[in-house]
């Protein structure tokens, strides 16, 4: 059976993580557990760290206004505290497999998991600011705008976002907030030719200006563009983008002030719980290639369509097929798996090996005892 | 031969004599930085010509036991440009061409030795990289100036490997930890930036 500690302050987690490294025992990082399916699994006996009683909110009116947000805070309970002051933190994944919006501060900034509105705010490593992380060997270390030591190595904040814990436990981070727009609404337009919504894709995203998301969507043979505009003025942009639509060939253009419903189905393809996801950073001219390999592999598509982004929900047999087919220099990741599939499926890419040498340099500084979430990430580390 | 002398030599052999410095003069032009201090004269300045040629030299480095600094244009406030006395001075400013331009894309790859200033020019009309560095791209993401335009970069490290992260790379992500790191974690060679397209 599988041990598990609830740390409540930032001594206590490094306290644990000491522990463990002195046994040389593995230790799970979990906050939610909404994507503990994500990466390669850690061994069964693994101790399971779990961060629920880190969880705090504490809003900066400054210029810009910031956040410090404890690791294991709901992102949905802390989004509730921003809204009340007109703000919210711009990273806007799907919260869960079904209705439960569990995932946490910690778990998405250490998958770098992401929703639409990263193509007008940046992923994010863009909205990090600094956080505070414990190591295996009992530190605890900090970063960030309150942190006056220079600096002269990586930028710790954006190194740990996305190592999937396996550097040592995200405690707590500094964000960006930005205002919460009153209105949003948005802009369609639709085709069954992979090609052309690749083709009208690169168009709109240079013809379209001041565009808080702008998404893909495959489903079924056929696909559409989504432009989403944001605040007052949201309803008038929208329906300017219809022409801009229609001249890049893409049919059924219209407009329409948001109920919240379309923009959650993008969010909500972006996870299954009974086939495979997989995430594939193209160029951004490459989505026709990507839309054409999902579609002859009866694959759905939700997507960043001008940032390369797309997250391919398919039948874990076809994932070596698509990605074979990938074009050169595209990265593609294995997300979610179905229970029966997990352990049997490489999640990750094989890097280069310059590049991984780097890697486990890197994991080895910050993580000598390898205790860290091991195995979980990139070339095994 | 002694260490200085013999790496001199191997330096000259991948840079070609021409494009590495002794003359004592010459080096007087290398030994401050963007606030005028003045800095140890260094052992000899290294004009490299390639992201090969800063291997070989960062290679013959290490082979030699020898110290070296990296700089572009040598504008840096913060003493990071400054050479050290007996070591090597690696200077980007003759790696100044770019690499790639990939409009559709809004991405383009620089040399590091490329003026932050000519950026704009570079991309012109149809797209721009706002970037407020008087020295040069390699400068500005050493120092941090680059934001969220860095997207990708060639690193090459202290053993003279050469280590690619592009926006689509998996792993860590290092081109955005790379940001500020002012010369410690490698040489960035070339670098990969989102530009912004222009209405």
């Amino acid at each position: 059976m599988t041990d598990s500690v609830t740390p409540h302050s930032a001594s206590e987690a490094a306290a644990v993580l000491a522990g463990a490294a002195a046994q040389r025992r593995p230790v799970r990082i979990a906050g939610g557990g909404t994507k503990l399916g994500w990466g390669n699994p850690v061994q069964s006996d693994a101790l399971r760290l779990r961060t629920e009683n880190l969880s705090r909110v504490q809003i900066q009116t400054t210029t810009p206004p910031t956040a410090t947000l404890g690791a294991g805070t709901p992102i949905a309970h802390a989004q509730v505290q921003f809204a009340r002051v007109g703000m919210m933190l711009a990273i806007d994944p799907q919260l869960g497999l079904g209705l439960s919006p569990a995932a946490t501060v910690g778990g998405v900034f250490a998958t770098a998991d992401s929703g639409p509105l990263s193509h007008g705010y940046g992923p994010p490593r863009d909205q990090i600011i600094g956080l505070t992380l414990a190591l295996s060997d009992g530190k605890v270390v900090q970063s960030g705008s309150r942190v006056e030591a220079p600096r002269t190595g990586y930028d710790l904040a954006k190194l740990v976002t996305g190592s999937f814990g396996t550097l040592g436990v995200l405690l707590s981070v500094e964000v960006l907030l930005h205002p919460l727009p009153s209105l949003t609404a948005t802009a369609f337009g639709s085709s069954d030719d992979p090609d052309l919504l690749g083709r009208a894709a690169v168009e709109l995203a240079h013809s379209l200006r001041g565009m808080q998301a702008f998404d893909v969507a495959w489903r079924a043979g056929y696909g559409g563009l989504l432009a989403q505009f944001a605040g007052p003025e949201a309803q008038a942009q929208a329906q300017a983008a219809v022409a801009a639509i229609t001249a890049s060939g893409l049919g059924d253009a219209e407009s329409r002030t948001d109920d919240g419903s379309t923009w959650a189905g993008q969010r909500a393809g972006q996870r299954s719980a009974d086939r495979a996801v997989l995430r594939v950073h193209a160029r951004r001219s490459q989505l026709g290639t990507v839309l054409r390999l999902a579609a002859e592999a009866e694959a759905d598509v939700v997507g960043r369509a001008a940032l390369g982004v797309s997250y391919i929900t398919l039948n874990v047999n076809r994932i070596a097929r698509v990605r074979a087919g990938l074009p050169a220099g595209t990265a593609a990741v294995v997300l979610d798996l179905p229970q029966s599939a997990r352990g049997a499926v490489e999640s990750w890419d094989t890097p280069d090996a310059p590049g991984l040498r780097l890697m486990q340099d890197i994991k080895q500084n910050f993580d000598p005892a390898g205790v860290c979430n091991p195995g979980v990430f990139v070339g095994r580390i | 031969m002694e260490a200085g002398a013999d790496l001199i030599e191997r330096v000259r052999l991948v840079c070609g004599s021409g494009h590495v410095l002794t003359d004592p003069v010459a080096l007087l032009t290398y030994r401050s930085d963007g606030v005028r201090r003045d800095g140890p004269l260094p052992l000899a300045v290294a004009l490299p010509g390639d992201a090969a040629e800063v291997g070989a030299v960062v290679s013959a480095c290490a082979d030699n036991d020898v110290p070296w600094v990296v700089r572009g244009a040598g504008t840096s406030r913060d003493g990071s440009a400054l050479p050290t006395a007996g070591g090597l001075l690696i200077a980007l400013t003759r790696m100044r061409r770019v690499l790639s331009l990939a409009l559709a894309d809004d991405e383009v790859t620089l040399e590091a030795g490329v003026p932050a200033a000519t950026l704009a020019r570079s991309l012109a009309p149809t797209h721009t990289v706002e970037v407020d560095y008087p020295g040069t791209v390699g400068g500005a993401a050493a120092a941090g100036r680059l934001g969220r335009h860095l997207v990708g970069l060639d690193l090459v490290q202290a053993d003279g490997a050469l280590v690619s992260f592009t926006p689509r790379s998996g792993g860590y992500d290092l081109a955005a930890a790379f940001g500020g790191s002012h010369g410690t974690r490698g040489i960035a060679v070339s670098l990969t930036l989102r530009a912004v397209s222009l209405p």
